[in-house]
């Protein structure tokens, strides 16, 4: 016992926002790269496994099993289970026609194609048995777990943490970080039309009906990046790790109201104004935030034409200016959310261009 | 199998790749898959087939489990089980007779119904009588029409009429016999033909329409019968109907089982969801007030139940033990439908909090009483405490609380005895002093105003004092501020730097407690010595002082505990008193209190006025100065050296810093010396802890300052998350380590205020349990960050005095929980819910209960009880607290019994036939009563108990309610003996009926003994005119007489209107001198009022005259002592024996047995009072020493001779009225018989 609080203490101290992130960027990292290994049935069935019976020993926790047992909270497990399971197969699918292809033998979906199927009983059957099995499983969860009702709204007590429903925790998340101007608008409108951009930008033919990873790695990369990292792993940060006054709590430790955590971050004007020059702040709002302008101007605008001319060199080549340009715009959105967090992580950044007297914060 | 042995080929085309390539799962495959060469199907038919029979099987599981799921809830297992019980014996008398009368009832309300519908029917006159007041009208219509039409045709036939006039009198005819007969013929026709006739019309029109008038209210009056008659018969129905489905639901019959079966509702199951709607007690709902739905009556189905078999209902086969299935306790005051809570009105939620909603005990947001029950019902029913609910059912300990919600204009609810003690302690140790209560505004401060302390005390006390002031006194309301948990030892702080450092509190204490003290010396506004009194007596003896003090009547509010001397603690205890005061000072305060604190309760006694009174007054002052605490006196003060010092200006730094800047306060202490720093840092302290709460006259700027506490008038809501908890919440255990509630929060910081400061640690109970503790350990703060809430001892004189014995200690602790416990109590009740109490369902007080609550109130403010039996609230008393009485005693215990254990009742009481009414004795006057001479039968138990019995009351019911009992402490002191008792204070009980108010009024004002041989004395309280008439108000109202007994005209009361507000004398009328036409005026007054001349004004209407100055005169002969001339026969009733009577000394020589002064009988005493006192006293006043004159000294004790016959002498009524004829003209007889002798 004494030897699992240790291990559940340890952990704690492990989850902090930065180190959960970092993990998270590290293990997706992993994930891509060694995709090879861990999509061999026995390591996935292996991890599985180890996962489940850690999962298992963690809910003895009675702090961890007040959360893990919100019925709220446990369509999102299920929704982490389903995704480790689609991610598997999809990456199993990737991994054995890379390998195909690398033969020069057809895809799994070639030859998959080249049978025919009935639509009875080999499709309506199965979607028969699958009503029917899904119809048990929400009536069994509909008795057991009761409806999440939580007390009765009061503009004089809201509760204390503010939740928005699970599927934007992820945008929440962002608020930390960005002000709400931009996490609330700027950037999920952001996330739509980039989404909606990907047919238009994205040139290349190959992976058209058949899993691969090999012939389409940025694309995969990117998508997996933003879908997993910075929108499923945010919302599993936001159900489990988020206490009351948004203060960050480990798996095992008790959300209590009252913990204080350190939160004093400045302004990259003051950075450079204080720090690097031994000044004041100007008085002129403009001047006083030029270190800011500069930066974001740099980000925006100088950075794609050096992509262009480096990493992404290739790409633009095949791209041409205008795709690439959208593409490298909608891309570096994506990547100022992870960017400003470590800034905030690791040098206590709050904002880059601060004028506060105008909302106006970035 | 097949296929596993063939070598897959990844070159194949038809070969697809599987995912997961291990035997097993290629095993698991073929269950499912068809081999693709062999079938024409992917998948295998016979396997799905299987499949889907196994989970359609399973979903019917499920679909039935969620039906049952629905239908088996604990509320209709519960409702299915009372049913069932119904076949049992205990039930089956029950539901029988129930059934029967039912029956019976229905049978009654059909036949009720049949009679009134038939007379209805058969009721033409309606129709009838509307016709003829149709026609009538109709009648009256057309005469009226008819009317008219005639008034225009004479107003036209009236200008005809005026132009023949004008030919006649200007016309050949004017001034001639012809014309004056001509104008006489135009107006005599002019009036008959037309004015005759018209007045004729309008007669006719007039008595026609009175007579439809008539028709049509009688047939009014039919339509109203009727109506009433229809109103009688709808209500007939819906009894009748509503019988009839109790008598369909209670039958148990295969159709009501089959109603009840699940997935049958629609079919109007028997067993239902009983709720109440309350649309007038909403709560608050999702931004809304919605009308508060409760559902409680579901499960606690008999809980309005009024049947006594019901109360007690107890089966250990049932769920609950089958307390579920009981009614309310006290059913007639709650929930009861003849109950002033009606459960259709009130339902449960209002008073018991809880979700109404709610149908399962879980969700219902029940509240476990103890930790014990906590336990027992975690394990039977598988409670936890709900989250989201902020207000769960109130543990029964606390439930008086809800009772101020509706009750806010009482400041002592009946009933609520809990509440009561708490709201009482709230105002005695002035809790409203630091934290804001609404409603406590009236209050006076609590502690002594300190304008001219340094007259009072010296330094060197005033900070024993601050630094202890329970060392000192334990029973001070004062309460302590150092050395507390959080404030005793070396711990380190965080000092401004934001540095951790130790810090000595021991130091810091002595520094804190020396600078206030500084400071509150220094500000004081102290007068010179030649501005006291001055006793020109030097030398006062101790000795004769403590008789003074033992008997003037000081221990009516004050104790001393060292000496034994514990009833009273209106006042402090004096017991070390010569330790604090300054003599000279006490001398002053003796003569004037309110001098020195215009607000102090403590009356003058007026001892410096009497005769010897300076000799008395140096007495009791020297005496009082005997009484020393010498442990107290020898503590040191210390003395300010180097290390206090540092601390001194590091106090005094920090609160320099907080308007200035470092350097700038570093200048500013080190510039300063010590005796400048002391008052400096004591001024802030003062100002942080608030000492200026409880005290007035610290300096007028304190006096100005709002109080430092949180606002505790909706304290009771407060939200449980907004409790700081601090390191008493959540634990590793998983719990908190003091029950998160509203109720425990409170607990805790009261016993212990500082608490919240400290850490918790984990402790093993010797029950088993386990519980937490408080450590030594104190969270790091700054010292101004630390709590500052003081402790108070909420000691009383009664309470042990060695702590250090532990059962003694132990014994004190359970009452301090007990009073703290009532303290919480009325925090609870401070809710902001009571707004949303509409003020039809609150309860307001008419115009004669709001002054029984002012005069109770300022009754209990000037601690009249303390030397009086009043009778000031009523208390039920349980079966042991009732007196006992019993006639096997020697006669001076009885007596005593009489006196001590005197209780009378406060409601009346029904026992068959006989009412005893509210205000008997219930020792002395039901022994009186014609019954059999059985003793047990007038004890007061034996009472209760007849009564108690023929009401039906249910076991935990009973109680009585009395008056008068625990009253009167100062009594005791007297003595038991029957000598000493009279020297004691009188018992005024129905002091209204016996005395005129206006008497009252300026005997209150102006204070004149009435007992000269006393030594104990009324003092003159510091109270206004208005507080005078209250509490004179309040004397009658509880006596039930008259008032404002106003012995004055009409005109006499109008030029005194209003007549309280005069001032100190109130100049009394003449009573006897009323001339004639004063008396005509009162008599016509009277008359004209509908009221009933009171007896006095009847008497005084009566003037004397020759009859009454004959009788008047052999009054003054029976009032006289026998003397040896007296021819044989005489009557005397010798009252000058004991009573003075003006200038007239009473005979007998021992002062013991005087009675009062009855020179002041006519202005003071109610005539009728006087003549039922007469009759007898002791029925009147038990232990009385007035002897009933009137009864005979012997007689035969014959038991069918009525008492009144048989021991009152024939002559009675005449001697009677004779004594008060002449005690009223007392002055006016003497004075006429004067030159005779």
């Amino acid at each position: 016992m004494q030897f699992f609080e240790h291990v559940k203490n340890f952990l704690d101290q492990l989850l902090g926002p930065t180190t959960f992130f970092l993990f998270s960027t590290v293990g997706f990292a992993a994930l891509v790269l060694f995709r090879s290994w861990w999509t061999k049935p026995s390591v996935a069935l292996g991890i599985t496994i180890a996962t489940i019976a850690f999962f298992l020993i963690s809910v003895t926790d009675s702090d961890l099993a007040i959360t893990v047992e919100k019925p709220d909270n446990v369509p999102i497990i299920i929704m982490l289970a389903s995704l480790w399971l689609f991610l598997w197969i999809s990456m199993r699918k990737m991994v054995v026609n890379d390998d195909l292809i690398a033969k020069g033998l057809p895809t799994v979906e070639a030859r998959e194609s080249r049978k025919r199927v009935l639509c009875w009983p080999d499709l309506l059957y199965q979607e028969f048995l699958c009503i029917i099995v899904l119809s048990i499983l929400l009536t069994w969860w509909g008795i057991e777990l009761k409806a999440p009702l939580e007390e009765p709204a009061s503009p004089t007590k809201t509760p204390n943490p503010s939740k928005a429903p699970w599927y934007f925790l992820g945008l929440q998340e962002m608020l930390v970080y960005y002000d709400p101007w931009l996490a609330g608008v700027v950037f999920p409108s952001q996330i739509i039309v980039g989404l909606m951009a990907i047919p238009f930008i994205d040139p290349n033919p190959k992976g058209n009906g058949y899993y691969t990873f090999k012939e389409r790695p940025f694309a995969i990369v990117t998508f997996l990046f933003g879908f997993v990292v910075l929108w499923v792993l945010l919302i599993m940060l936001g159900t489990f790790l988020r206490g009351p006054n948004w203060n960050f709590f480990g798996f095992y430790e008790f959300w209590d109201p009252h913990k204080i955590e350190a939160l004093t971050n400045v302004n990259l004007s003051e950075y450079f104004y204080n720090l690097l020059l031994g000044d004041a702040l100007p008085g002129n709002i403009l001047l006083r935030e030029l270190p800011g302008f500069v930066t974001v101007f740099a980000y925006f605008v100088v950075l794609p034409p050096i992509m262009a001319n480096t990493v992404f060199r290739k790409l633009f080549l095949e791209m041409g200016f205008i795709r690439f340009n959208i593409m490298a715009n909608l891309f570096l959105f994506m990547a100022a959310l992870p960017i400003k967090m470590a800034l905030r992580w690791l040098f206590n950044l709050k904002y880059i261009i601060a004028i506060p007297e105008y909302f106006f914060n970035i | 199998m097949k296929e596993a042995e063939k070598k897959p080929d990844p070159k194949d085309p038809n070969f697809i790749p599987p995912l997961v390539g291990s035997e097993a799962t290629r095993a698991l495959a073929e269950v499912f898959y068809d081999p693709p060469e062999s079938a024409d199907t992917l998948y295998r038919v016979p396997a799905l087939n299987v499949a889907f029979a196994v989970s359609s099987a399973l979903l019917f599981a499920v679909t039935v489990w969620s039906i049952w799921q629905d239908h088996s809830r604990d509320w209709k297992n519960y409702n299915a089980e009372w049913r069932a019980t119904q076949t049992d014996d205990y039930r089956q008398k029950i539901s029988e007779e129930n059934l029967r009368l039912q029956k019976e009832q229905f049978a009654t309300k059909e036949a009720e119904l049949a009679t009134l519908q038939a007379a209805l029917d058969s009721n033409s006159q309606f129709e009838k009588a509307a016709d003829q007041a149709v026609l009538a009208e109709t009648a009256a219509g057309l005469a009226e029409t008819d009317a008219r039409f005639f008034k225009s045709e004479l107003d036209a036939e009236r200008f005809v009429f005026e132009e023949n006039r004008k030919h006649v009198l200007d016309g050949p005819l004017k001034d001639t016999a012809e014309g004056r007969a001509k104008l006489a013929a135009i107006e005599k026709e002019f009036e008959a033909n037309w004015v005759q006739r018209y007045e004729d019309l309008l007669r006719i029109a007039e008595e026609k329409l009175t007579r439809a008038k008539e028709l049509r209210n009688k047939a009014d009056e039919i339509a109203k019968e009727r109506n009433a008659r229809k109103k009688e018969i709808a209500t007939l129905i819906r009894a009748r109907d509503q019988l009839a489905g109790n008598l369909r639901n209670v039958e148990s019959s295969a159709a009501n089982v089959l109603r009840n079966a699940p997935l049958i509702p629609p079919y109007g199951p028997t067993n239902v969801i009983e709720k109440v709607v309350l649309n007038d007690l909403t709560e608050p709902m999702n931004f809304l007030d919605v009308p508060r739905v409760d559902r409680c009556k579901t499960c606690h189905i008999n809980i309005d139940s009024t049947d006594p078999a019901l109360a007690e209902f107890t089966d250990e086969r049932m769920v609950h033990g089958g307390r579920l299935f009981r009614s309310h306790p006290r059913i007639d005051l709650y929930v009861g439908s003849a109950s002033p809570h009606p459960y259709e009105q009130f339902g449960c939620t209002i008073c018991h909090y809880g979700d109404g909603h709610s149908t399962s005990f879980e969700f219902a947001a029940h509240t476990p009483r103890d930790d014990a029950q906590k336990r027992e019902w975690e394990k039977k029913y598988h409670w936890h405490k709900l989250h989201h609910q902020d207000f769960p059912m109130l543990p029964m300990g606390y439930i008086s609380s809800t009772c101020a919600k509706c009750h806010p204009e009482q400041d002592r609810i009946e009933g609520a005895e809990k509440y009561n003690a708490g709201r009482e302690m709230a105002e005695e140790y002035g809790c409203f002093a630091c934290h804001k209560i609404e409603g406590f505004e009236k209050y006076r401060k609590v502690g002594p105003n300190l304008q001219r302390i340094a007259n009072k005390v010296d330094r060197g006390f005033l900070y024993r004092w601050v630094k202890d002031p329970h060392g000192f006194r334990p029973t001070t309301k004062m309460p302590k501020f150092f050395d507390l948990s959080n404030s005793s030892g070396t711990f380190n702080i965080v000092n401004n730097e934001g540095i951790l450092e130790p810090h000595d509190f021991r130091l810091r204490n002595e520094v804190e407690a020396l600078s206030i003290a500084a400071y509150i010396e220094k500000a004081s506004r102290s007068r010179p010595v030649s501005e006291l009194y001055r006793n020109p007596v030097q030398q006062g003896h101790a000795a004769r002082g403590k008789e003074i003090f033992l008997n003037v009547g000081c221990r009516g509010c004050h104790s001393v505990v060292r000496e034994g001397w514990i009833q009273n603690d209106h006042g402090p205890d004096l017991g070390a008193i010569g330790s604090k005061l300054k003599p000279e000072w006490l001398a002053d305060w003796i003569v004037d209190p309110q001098k020195h604190d215009p607000q102090s309760r403590m009356p003058r006694l007026r001892i410096e006025t009497e005769e010897n009174g300076p000799q008395k007054l140096a007495d009791l002052v020297a005496y009082l100065m005997t009484l020393r605490d010498a442990d107290f006196e020898a503590r040191p003060v210390p003395a300010v050296d180097a290390g206090r010092e540092r601390i001194l200006r590091e106090i005094a730094f920090d609160y320099y810093r907080r308007t200035n800047t470092r350097a700038e306060s570093q200048k500013w202490v080190a510039s300063r010396a010590v005796p400048d720093l002391l008052p400096y840092v004591g001024e802030k302290l003062i100002g942080r802890y608030g000492c200026f709460g409880c005290h007035l006259g610290i300096s007028d700027e304190f006096d100005k300052m709002a109080p430092i506490g949180t606002e505790l008038s909706t304290h009771g809501s407060k939200e449980i998350d907004r409790l700081d908890f601090a390191k008493w919440g959540h634990q590793a255990s998983g719990e908190y380590a003091i029950p998160k509630s509203r109720a425990g929060w409170f607990t805790h910081k009261l016993t212990n205020p500082r608490i919240f400061d400290v850490i918790p640690k984990q402790v093993r109970r010797l029950d088993g349990s386990r519980g937490y503790e408080a450590t030594e350990s104190v969270l790091q703060k700054t010292p101004e960050e630390l709590l500052k809430m003081p402790y108070f001892s909420f000691r009383t004189v009664a309470d042990p005095r060695d702590l250090s014995d532990p059962v003694q200690a132990e014994k004190f602790r359970l009452a301090r929980a007990a009073r703290i416990d009532a303290v919480v109590t009325f925090l609870l009740s401070r809710v902001d819910d009571k707004d949303r109490i509409p003020l039809h369902k609150k309860r307001r007080l008419n115009a004669e209960e709001q002054a029984l609550e002012e005069g109770r109130n300022l009754i209990r403010y000037l601690n009249c009880q303390g030397c009086h039996r009043l009778g000031v609230d009523p208390q039920t008393l349980p079966l042991k607290d009732l007196p006992t009485y019993s006639f096997d005693v020697s006669d001076e215990e009885k007596v005593r019994n009489e006196v001590e254990g005197e209780t009378w009742l406060a409601e009346d009481l029904t026992l068959g036939t006989m009412t005893i009414p509210a205000g008997t004795f219930l020792n002395t006057e039901l022994r009186d009563a014609n019954e059999p001479a059985n003793e047990d039968l007038f004890s007061v138990r034996m009472l209760a108990h007849r009564w108690w019995e023929a009401t039906n009351k249910p076991e935990r019911e009973r109680v009585l309610k009395v008056l008068g009992y625990q009253e009167g402490r100062m009594r005791r002191y007297f003595g038991d003996s029957a000598e000493a008792r009279p020297r004691a204070a009188p018992i005024l009980r129905k002091e209204g009926d016996r005395v005129h108010g206006e008497w009252l009024f300026k005997f209150l004002r102006n204070v004149k003994p009435l007992r000269l041989q006393l030594d104990l004395r009324m003092p003159s309280f510091s109270i206004t005119p208005e507080q005078t008439a209250a509490i004179v108000r309040w004397f009658k109202l509880t006596a039930g007489a008259p008032y404002p007994a106003l012995n004055l005209t009409r005109q006499e009361a109008e030029t005194l209107q209003p007549w309280w507000r005069v001032g100190r004398d109130v100049p009394l009328p003449p009573l006897i001198d009323l001339k004639p036409a004063q008396i005509a005026a009162l008599k016509k007054w009277s008359a004209k009022d509908g009221r009933p001349l009171y007896p006095h004004e009847e008497f005084a209407a009566h003037n004397l005259n020759e009859e009454g100055v004959r009788i008047a005169k052999v009054g003054r002969e029976m009032f006289q002592v026998t003397t040896p001339d007296d021819k044989p026969g005489t009557v005397r009733l010798q009252c000058n024996t004991c009573h003075p009577a003006g200038d007239k000394k009473p005979t007998v020589q021992d002062q013991n047995s005087w009675g009062p002064d009855l020179g002041l009988a006519r202005e003071r005493l109610r005539p009728d009072w006087i003549e039922r006192w007469l009759l007898d006293p002791a029925s009147y006043m038990p232990g009385t020493k007035m002897p009933n004159n009137f009864f005979l000294p012997s007689a035969d004790d014959d038991p069918d001779t009525p008492r009144s016959e048989k021991f009152l002498r024939p002559n009675f009524q005449d001697e009677i009225q004779a004594i008060l004829q002449y005690l009223m003209h007392m002055r006016q007889i003497d004075a006429a018989a004067a030159p005779a002798r």
